[in-house]
């Protein structure tokens, strides 16, 4: 789950940005602090949805990034995975922010 | 590389920062087991700069304490010693470095981004590691590329050479700065590290952060550093002056004694804290 505002506490001190997902440790700090209220945004998990052409292009970019970055040691296969979650982490982080 | 010569350069760079005279005095007290809270709190309740910013950064959301936290005494005690030690030390750092050139502003922003993510990932293999002293990682971290700071700022021409042939010749910063400078950002940040006193073990880590091995006894703790610099640059956590990522120390990985399927969590916790922290460390 996802902030969709950012929250602040009643004397208005910002707490959490926009966009930032909510963990569990954040939660209870939000409880601790007394925020008012909070705002998330509605599920966009990278799975859910079809993507448009627009979204593979971007996962065609991040990934040929990657491979260029990597390209001189992705046989190690420790550096494979690192490579492979990586992937995977641009990739939701793009989804996460873009907008809409 | 000719370490008489860098030592030179160094010694000739008049305005080099030096660290406050209040951080190494709590740096020398933390480091005295007979020291008391008490101690502590009266060394940093001389600094009025020290003393605000250590009740604003225990009363920020990062640490989400519910109550307001109005005494230097009252944060030692529910931070502890090591804690407040590496607070400070870490935001002191960060002021030592303030960006004078617009057009370099961006750039060391995200060297520091790179440099906190790492910090960040440091703690996080650490905390999986079960490693005892956490704190001591986090600073590592951040340190881990005080050298490319230095050359940034001391020798701003020379770093864009090197930036633009790491990037032109797709090689690593490293790579760029033996060919350019004959030495590395790791030899520039030893010897800063020597010159602010920092603990030794910091400063082998800084200046073994690519090869842990020639870290002898903190080889232990140059290894967790290394990994947390390939995990920042793979995800692009920051930039670190190249677009490549350092092969892995093989040695390195054995000492660490990590498996691999430990990484995916490692990622993920830096990904989520770096948000919280970067917002804490902006805290004006």
């Amino acid at each position: 789950m996802w902030l969709a505002k950012p929250v602040h506490d009643r004397h208005g001190v910002l707490l959490l940005r926009a966009d930032t997902q909510l963990s569990s440790a954040n939660i209870r700090m939000l409880k601790a602090w007394g925020a008012p209220e909070v705002w998330v945004q509605s599920d966009k998990e990278p799975d859910k949805d079809p993507q448009p052409e627009h979204d593979n292009d971007i996962k065609k970019m991040l990934e040929d990034e990657l491979e260029k970055k990597f390209s001189d040691v992705k046989q190690d296969p420790v550096m494979a995975e690192i490579m492979r979650v990586a992937g995977k982490h641009l990739l939701n982080r793009y989804l996460r922010r873009k907008p809409g | 590389m000719n370490t008489d010569y860098l030592k030179r350069i160094v010694k000739r760079i008049d305005d080099l920062p030096t660290l406050p005279k209040t951080v190494l005095r709590i740096t020398e007290l933390v480091n005295n087991p007979k020291s008391s809270a008490r101690d502590l709190a009266k060394i940093v309740s001389d600094d009025q700069v020290l003393t605000a910013r250590l009740l604003r950064l225990v009363n920020s959301s990062f640490y989400g304490f519910p109550r307001k936290i109005s005494t230097v005494t009252g944060a030692i005690v529910l931070l502890g010693f090591d804690a407040i030690r590496n607070l400070l030390l870490t935001t002191s750092v960060f002021d030592l470095f303030p960006t004078k050139d617009k057009a370099n502003k961006l750039k060391q922003e995200k060297l520091w981004d790179h440099s906190l993510g790492c910090a960040l990932g440091a703690k996080a293999i650490g905390n999986h590691l079960r490693y005892d002293n956490l704190e001591e990682l986090f600073v590592s971290g951040l340190l881990h590329d005080i050298g490319k700071i230095v050359e940034m700022l001391f020798f701003p021409k020379d770093f864009d050479t090197i930036t633009s042939r790491a990037e032109s010749e797709g090689i690593l910063m490293v790579a760029a700065e033996e060919q350019v400078l004959g030495y590395t950002h790791a030899e520039i940040g030893k010897l800063l590290a020597e010159r602010w006193n920092l603990p030794f073990k910091l400063v082998s880590v800084i200046a073994c952060h690519h090869h842990p091995e020639n870290a002898g006894a903190y080889s232990h703790e140059a290894a967790i550093v290394h990994l947390s610099d390939i995990l920042c640059r793979a995800m692009n956590t920051g930039a670190a002056g190249d677009n490549k990522i350092p092969p892995l120390n093989r040695a390195a990985w054995d000492t660490l004694q990590l498996e691999p399927g430990a990484i995916e969590p490692i990622m993920e916790e830096i990904d989520r804290e770096f948000d919280d922290i970067s917002l804490f460390m902006n805290t004006e």
